[in-house]
């Protein structure tokens, strides 16, 4: 019954990460660094588009203190952890970092964003980007927190201890609240037809 | 889950979200799927949702360039990396214009407020005064204790002054003429 095609979207290989830290912490090789950053930057820019509601500026801002951090913290990494989930809980702090910088007024307008039409696409795209529109405008009904769950566990395919130490938060508590917020998004889906 | 639902309902969509979470579903809930639409909606929303999230946020940065990794890449190991050289370029301008323009603004506010405190021939005055006294001053020292001390003003103690300085090193004797005349 499970389609492996379709869900979990599959993460990247955890010990190809530890092999280009590695290499980057012995050599200094950019090329290593390099590699790391191209593979989870989509995984970091879709958390950090989501946490700032889409406004591009501060998404390229944020980013650019992530891979800052990374750069000069990457030697503390104890490889206790997937790269991974490291990787977006650095992200999602500096995310949080910024929000409270930006206050709550601007955030709100900002807000509207999220429902701003896309870029124009291929022919044989537009209906999956029907689709993709009608759930991303659902998505921005939920609340953060739920949108981040969403995101991090149905998206980025953390497991749920990996959920569980991003969000700082036991794993029951996760699954629970995980649950909750599927339930919701499609009830809002499913009342929106 | 929705609080209206049948218990079985609310049993098959339990199910439906731990396999969701990568367990395995339990024998038998075919069934119920094949003629509850409401569970089999569910099941769907399950299954396609995430790849269209994904789809939707990719297409909304379709477009974005990739973070700007020359400048942190040109600059030296972790742990040694100065911040302006990484911050971003589009970042790094806006500082500096925003300093600039802060500067010139500054420099305005100053000359401005010292125009109005000082006038300009005010401040000419007081340049011209200062400089005079400060000419005195200089001559006055030698005159002073010397022999044009004495030529300026010949009458009171001329003798003293002459004879004082006639007996200063390096100028023995210099007066010794003026006051034989």
């Amino acid at each position: 019954m499970r389609d492996p095609e379709i869900r979990p979207i599959p993460p990247t290989e955890p010990s190809e990460d530890f092999q280009l830290i590695r290499r980057f912490l012995e050599t200094g090789d950019p090329r290593c660094f390099r590699s790391l950053v191209e593979r989870h930057q989509p995984s970091v820019r879709r958390l950090l588009w989501v946490m700032l509601d889409g406004a591009r500026e501060e998404v390229e801002d944020v980013e650019q203190e992530v891979l800052l951090a990374l750069y000069r913290g990457l030697g503390n990494f104890r490889f206790q952890s997937s790269f991974r989930t490291y990787l977006l809980s650095m992200a999602r702090y500096r995310a949080l970092d910024a929000l409270r910088r930006r206050g709550r007024r601007r955030r709100e307008e900002r807000a509207l964003r999220l429902l701003a039409p896309s870029l124009a696409a291929p022919r044989e795209q537009v209906q999956e980007l029907e689709s993709a529109e009608r759930i991303l405008s659902g998505f921005r009904r939920l609340t953060d927190a739920e949108r981040q769950l969403l995101l991090l566990r149905d998206v980025e395919g953390l497991s749920m201890q990996e959920l569980a130490a991003t969000l700082a938060l036991p794993v029951g508590t996760v699954k629970s609240r995980l649950h909750r917020a599927r339930t919701r998004l499609a009830r809002i889906l499913r009342e929106g037809r | 889950m929705n609080r209206r639902s049948p218990p079985a309902c609310r049993r098959v969509r339990a199910a439906l979200q731990a396999w969701a979470d990568g367990q395995r579903l339990p024998e038998g809930l075919q069934a119920h799927l094949d003629r509850c639409s409401s569970c089999r909606g569910f099941r769907d929303f399950l299954t396609a949702y995430p790849r269209a999230l994904k789809t939707g946020l990719d297409a909304r940065m379709r477009g974005w360039p990739p973070a700007d990794l020359e400048a942190l890449l040109s600059a030296r190991p972790s742990g040694q990396v100065a911040p302006g050289a990484v911050a971003g370029t589009r970042r790094r301008r806006r500082g500096i214009w925003a300093l600039a323009a802060a500067a010139a603004a500054a420099l305005m506010v100053a000359g401005w407020g010292a125009y109005r405190l000082f006038d300009a021939q005010l401040i000419a005055r007081a340049v011209r005064a200062g400089l005079s006294a400060a000419v005195d001053r200089l001559y006055a020292a030698p005159l002073a204790g010397g022999v044009e001390g004495a030529l300026v003003h010949p009458e009171p103690d001329e003798g003293r002054l002459l004879e004082g300085m006639s007996t200063e090193p390096g100028l023995e004797g210099l007066g010794a003429g003026w006051f034989s005349d």
